[in-house]
């Protein structure tokens, strides 16, 4: 049994069908990456599986528990964690603050929770910026917070909208190892990127999406050479990496 | 909370105690309203600790007077207790008020708190054997402390200055309690902290209906200051919903000093306005507007932020103070995302 398990999930928005008939898991410390191109469903299949938008069809399951009904505040508490494509801080509040208000679900004490805040905050190499205004701080560094606080929540899966997106080749190279270190932590993670060097070199596992449809999945090197892909995903037959 | 707050907070507190000392008959009245908006515009902005804009709240005010004098003139209930009822009574409003507060965003929701606070007015004029419909209540004038009326300024300015340093205990403590973080992350953005797991509705609940609550105890005060309770002035859209509402936004909404700030600043200026140009009749509206247009241009988060900005633009001019260690810090995150 797989983690997280999704069968047969569809959502359609009056003409559009955003996902169709996707059925996909994740296994526990897994790195599951997806591709496809703009509209293809991929953050539409994220709020799915966060809850903040009911699927049409199918099921949706975390640790064998169904949760497909399940409101998002509590798929949060049950352990699905999640980022935003754009960055969503907290405005007004610090960083600590905003890596607080996850604490703050299970730690009740403000003083123990701020502790914990930051000694995650130190943990990911980003302690200095504890005590900084969010709004003070650059775009790689508030994903990097976004994380953070997605982390925060304990989560068993992450899903990672775009976390690269914005970032200049150098923040790239910042961010990344900052993937790595949330699978030490044995968090299983769900990654939407178009960088798709950036994210097969961290991925186990790549599935691509193309107008709604699950269209291919398995190892990034195979996936990427079917012909369904390079079709759907690039146009023409070339350059993948481009 | 920090020690440093408490400390203030109990300096300023002080000061205003010594204040009828100083001052005569007619200023204590001014003082007795500025210190009353404050208090309202402090509960008011509880609510908006999670985002919400509210200008509902004269039905909490219209809710505290209306149950005190009701309870007092027919079933003979001392004004305390009465004071007690009248917050138990505004908290059920705010109960209700939440259900569109759940379901409405943003100015949705402001829309529909005028709506609820309209419908509650009318029913306030046509309850007529409760309310005394248009022309209102009057309160008897019965001296003593036990029946929370006086002949002097005096304790009422005590009894209003005791209630307002409750409610901003009870702001302040929110602010910075569990509730208070999650509030106000909601507040910035509801949709992600609930994906941080955190129930926003129950917090967004819970900071409305003490709002309410405490709205409702400066409805009980100002019906035994002014003797009167009547549908136009205490269900009042312009004094109770509109000015706490233009107080917390021109002082900084969602913060903890701002509703101070504006409510201290705007009471004398609207007060000084209605008498200087009661000729024209608008215009202090119409100053009002201009101020307050001039304020969210100049100072989108109200004048709190604009006096942080400022402050923090002086520091780095100077090169010293408190933020040299976060600025610094800074700077060299900044520094090493550029290499």
């Amino acid at each position: 049994m797989s983690l997280l398990e999704i069968e047969n999930v569809s959502k359609r928005f009056g003409g559009v069908q955003a996902v169709d008939d996707v059925s996909l898991h994740v296994d526990e410390g897994e790195i599951l990456g997806i591709i496809g191109p703009n509209g293809a469903g991929k953050t539409t299949l994220f709020n799915l599986i966060t809850g903040t938008i009911r699927s049409d069809t199918g099921k949706i399951s975390l640790a064998g528990a169904d949760i497909t009904t399940t409101s998002p505040t509590k798929r949060a508490r049950a352990g699905i964690g999640r980022t935003f494509q754009v960055v969503r801080p907290f405005l007004r509040m610090t960083v600590a603050e905003n890596v607080m208000v996850p604490v703050l679900v299970h730690t009740h004490k403000v003083s123990e929770a701020r502790n914990k805040a930051v000694a995650l905050l130190e943990e990911l190499g980003i302690g200095k910026l504890a005590d900084l205004d969010v709004s003070q701080l650059t775009l790689a560094q508030r994903k990097r917070i976004e994380v953070a606080r997605a982390l925060a929540t304990e989560p068993k899966v992450l899903l990672l909208d775009e976390v690269l997106a914005g970032l200049n080749n150098r923040e790239v190279l910042d961010v990344l190892p900052f993937v790595n270190q949330v699978r030490a932590r044995g968090i299983s993670i769900i990654m939407i990127e178009h960088l798709v060097k950036a994210l097969t070199s961290v991925s186990d596992r790549i599935i691509v999406l193309d107008q709604g449809t699950l269209i291919a999945q398995g190892k990034s090197d195979d996936v990427l050479k079917d012909p369904a892909v390079i079709k759907a995903y690039i146009g023409e037959e070339d350059n993948v990496e481009g | 909370m920090k020690r440093s707050h408490l400390i203030s907070g109990v300096v300023v507190l002080a000061l205003m105690a010594f204040l009828p000392l100083i001052i005569g008959q007619y200023l204590l009245n001014n003082a007795v309203l500025i210190v009353m908006f404050v208090g309202i515009t402090v509960a008011w902005n509880i609510a908006a600790f999670g985002g919400a804009l509210s200008l509902g709240h004269a039905a909490f005010f219209g809710l505290g007077s209306y149950t005190m004098a009701i309870l007092l003139l027919d079933f003979g209930v001392n004004p305390w207790i009465g004071m007690l009822a009248g917050m138990v009574v505004a908290a059920g409003g705010g109960l209700l008020l939440s259900i569109p507060l759940l379901r409405l965003r943003g100015p949705f929701f402001t829309l529909a708190s005028i709506a609820f606070a309209e419908v509650i007015r009318l029913v306030a004029v046509y309850a007529r054997d409760f309310t005394g419909g248009s022309e209102g209540l009057t309160i008897p004038y019965a001296p003593g402390w036990l029946n929370m009326s006086f002949s002097d300024r005096e304790p009422y300015y005590y009894i209003v200055l005791g209630l307002t340093a409750i409610a901003v205990l009870v702001s302040v403590w929110i602010y910075y309690s569990r509730v208070g973080y999650q509030l106000r992350a909601s507040g910035s953005d509801d949709e992600a902290t609930r994906a941080l797991g955190v129930n926003t509705a129950v917090l967004k609940v819970v900071a409305l209906v003490i709002s309410a609550a405490l709205t409702g105890a400066f409805g009980a005060f100002a019906a035994q200051y002014f003797f009167i309770v009547d549908p136009e002035t205490n269900f009042s859209l312009n004094l109770y919903s509109i000015q706490p509402a233009l107080n917390g936004i021109i002082g900084g909404a969602g913060t903890v000093l701002g509703p101070i700030l504006g409510a201290v600043l705007m009471t004398p200026i609207g007060e000084y306005m209605r008498g200087a140009f009661a000729g024209q009749q608008g215009l202090n509206f119409m100053i009002y507007g201009v101020v307050l247009v001039g304020v969210v241009m100049l100072m989108p988060g109200g004048l709190v932020s604009g006096i942080e900005k400022l402050r923090a633009r002086f520091r780095l001019k100077r090169g010293v103070g408190r933020r040299t260690d976060t600025t610094a810090a800074l700077d060299e995150s900044r520094a090493e995302d550029r290499l």
